[in-house]
């Protein structure tokens, strides 16, 4: 069954300054600021997206990568359709992170599916390739090792404007083509010899 | 932020239903609902339960409601009056799925509840529309359809019998003229287990707004959940249109869906239609479709009241050994023709004015700044009684164990007089009472 979602949330996490509030400005607004501001709890923004002939709407979560700004706390990762994992190639501990933040995210937005739970990889900042310190074979290795099917990997920069734009599209791809394996909705009839739920009784008398 | 919308969202912030259907832009929406979920993020965070949040002159009230999300954004109105709009839509909503949709919404959070709603979106809307401007969500009661005491009693003498004939299947029978109920069939009434005057007026909304389908229809077999008689389950209506052109529907209520049942309920159905029929029953049923607010605007015009509504618990004039404990019964309303709308607002006002002036008299007195002491007295009765002014109208509320009265005088007379007009109001009702309101019929 193919269902018709319109709105689509996507939750971006990764490490602090690998580039997930850049990578979100590049692909909403085509803008780039080399200052760094840290995100303080979340922001999002929405942008509306053509997906084999549907017009859909990304609601893009940019999530606070440093520990004392997650004030928000976890309660948006609920409901998430796909989810961007972010490092930054010049930086290996940020990649080392991908694992705890995709856990993390795993056990707070408790996917019906987690098997099959779409996530997208981007290794940011090939700009600075240079000072490339996580290799790409490495990465791709990781990707292969966490489900059935590789996760999807990119390597972008969101300076540069390079792959930001596929990397988001296939997120969205994803999530729209996520099938709909929750369990149907089944209609029960009323079992009258059922005692009554409490809070009828306690609630106002009409 | 103008005009009041209402939203349902599920926690994942993914709008179920808006009372602005789909002509604004998903993308318009995301706003407010990640809005909202990033609101109830941090609440949560803290352990905090969010109810409004005040931007400039607009306000946006939420209600968390298990797995759902009800947010309603308006500029004018005040956060009771939205916080009830939320309660009512939440129940609609159930009615449609029960309370089921949590447990789907628990196990996948990014369940698209939208689709599963389907068409009874349509249901909900005209709920919200209804809101604005029919008193029966205002007072929570369903509107009675007025009809002559005798013909009441020949109805309920066919309801009951129908009961009978449907050898106990019929566990609930409701005769509706338009949105207006004339009579009801249900199981004798408990502390824990009865029918409430909200199921019943989101009832008469729901079969109102599917009017066009059941119609084209002719019978239709429903499944269909009264939430605050239990929300878990679905019942199975057998609705049928006995009189188009009067809007006369009969709604009869099974707790399975066997082709049986379908099938012995549209049996019921046409015994119902012959002995109405036969008795003459009928056609004095199709007057009161048309007379339907004329007797009320006539006690308006006598009273010399612009307009008034008014509910009733129990009788006025009790019985006491028949009186049922006001809490088991149905309450129903009267309301006389509206011009225009303002009276609404005042009334909310004042509504709120009563349930603060229970609770704390002093404060309500002191605080309301539109509160005068010439316009706020106790009435000498069991009852409270306030009122206010504005543009040479008089907007006055008398609420009693019983009953509650609204109504709206051309002019600014002295309490005394108020007390008396009103008084009118409710000895004219008084002495149509049993036309006015139905003895619910109990098994
Ligand atoms: N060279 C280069 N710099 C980048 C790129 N993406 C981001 N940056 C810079 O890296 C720094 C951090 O970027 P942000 O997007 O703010 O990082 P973040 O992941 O949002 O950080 P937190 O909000 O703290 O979680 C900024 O100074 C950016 O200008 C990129 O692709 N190439
Ligand atoms: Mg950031």
């Amino acid at each position: 069954m193919h269902r018709k979602k319109v709105l689509l949330k996507v939750i971006i996490l990764g490490d602090s300054g690998v580039g997930k509030t850049a990578l979100m400005n590049q692909y909403v607004n085509k803008r780039f600021s080399s200052s760094y501001k840290a995100t303080i709890g979340a922001d999002f923004l929405t942008k509306e997206v053509m997906i084999d002939d549907k017009l859909v709407t990304l609601q893009i979560w940019d999530t606070a990568g440093q520990e004392r700004f997650q004030s928000l706390g976890v309660a948006f990762y609920r409901g998430a359709d796909v989810c961007i994992l972010v490092y930054d190639v010049t930086n290996p501990k940020s990649f080392d992170a991908l694992d705890s933040w995709r856990e993390e995210f795993l056990v707070q937005a408790s996917p019906a599916d987690i098997e099959n739970f779409p996530f997208v990889v981007l290794g940011n900042k090939v700009d600075r390739e240079n000072d490339r310190r996580v290799p790409k074979a490495k990465a791709q290795a990781w990707c292969k090792s966490k489900a059935s099917a590789p996760l999807r990997y990119f390597e972008t920069s969101a300076k540069e404007a390079v792959q930001v734009e596929a990397a988001f599209q296939e997120a969205a791809q994803l999530a729209l083509a996520q099938e709909n394996t929750e369990a149907d909705f089944l209609p029960e009839t009323i079992n009258l010899g059922q005692p009554t739920p409490s809070h009828t009784t306690k609630s106002s008398c009409c | 932020m103008g005009q009041r919308k209402i939203f349902a969202l599920t926690l994942a912030g993914k709008r179920v239903w808006s009372s602005v259907g789909d002509e604004v832009s998903e993308s318009e929406v995301s706003s407010l609902t990640g809005l909202c979920t990033a609101v109830m993020g941090v609440c949560e965070q803290q352990g905090e339960t969010i109810r409004s949040v005040s931007c400039g002159s607009g306000r946006i009230v939420c209600a968390r409601r298990g797995e759902l999300v009800f947010v309603a954004a308006g500029s004018s109105d005040c956060e009771a009056y939205l916080a009830r709009e939320l309660e009512y839509a939440y129940e609609a909503m159930l009615m449609a799925l029960t309370s089921r949709v949590h447990k789907v919404l628990a196990s996948s959070p990014g369940y698209d509840v939208k689709e599963l709603l389907g068409s009874t979106g349509t249901v909900l809307s005209s709920l919200e529309a209804w809101g604005r401007t029919r008193p029966e969500p205002f007072l929570g009661a369903a509107r009675a359809a007025r009809l002559e005491a005798s013909r009441r009693a020949q109805l309920a003498h066919v309801l009951a019998s129908a009961r009978k004939i449907s050898g106990d299947l019929l566990v609930f029978g409701v005769a509706l003229c338009g949105d207006a109920v004339l009579s009801v069939l249900q199981p004798t009434p408990t502390i824990e287990r009865r029918l409430r005057s909200t199921d019943l007026l989101l009832l008469a909304n729901y079969v109102r707004s599917q009017r066009a389908a059941l119609v084209a229809a002719e019978s239709s077999w429903l499944p269909l959940c009264l939430p605050r008689f239990d929300e878990r389950g679905y019942f199975h209506a057998f609705v049928a249109y006995l009189d188009p052109a009067v809007d006369l529907c009969l709604v009869l209520v099974a707790a399975d869906d066997k082709p049986e049942t379908f099938a012995t309920l549209r049996n019921v159905s046409k015994a119902i239609e012959n002995a109405l029929l036969r008795d003459g029953v009928l056609d004095a049923l199709r007057d009161a479709a048309v007379e339907d607010y004329r007797a009320a605007d006539r006690i308006a015009e006598t009273a010399k009241a612009d307009h008034f509504i008014f509910s009733r618990r129990r009788p006025l004039a009790a019985q006491p050994p028949k009186e049922p404990r006001a809490e088991l019964a149905l309450a129903q309303c009267l309301s006389a023709r509206a011009v225009g709308t303002h009276h609404w607002a005042h009334y909310h006002a004042l509504a709120l004015r009563l349930r603060c002036g229970s609770a704390q008299p002093q404060h309500a007195l002191a605080t309301d700044p539109n509160t005068s002491a010439h316009d706020l007295f106790e009435a000498p009765l069991a009852a409270s009684l306030v009122y206010a002014t504005s543009n040479a109208r008089t907007y006055f509320a008398l609420t009693a164990p019983n009953f509650e009265l609204y109504a709206t005088f051309a002019s600014l007379a002295p309490a005394s007089d108020l007390a008396k007009r009103t008084h009118h109001i409710l000895s004219l009702i008084k002495l149509e009472e049993p036309a006015f309101f139905f003895d619910p019929v109990s098994y």
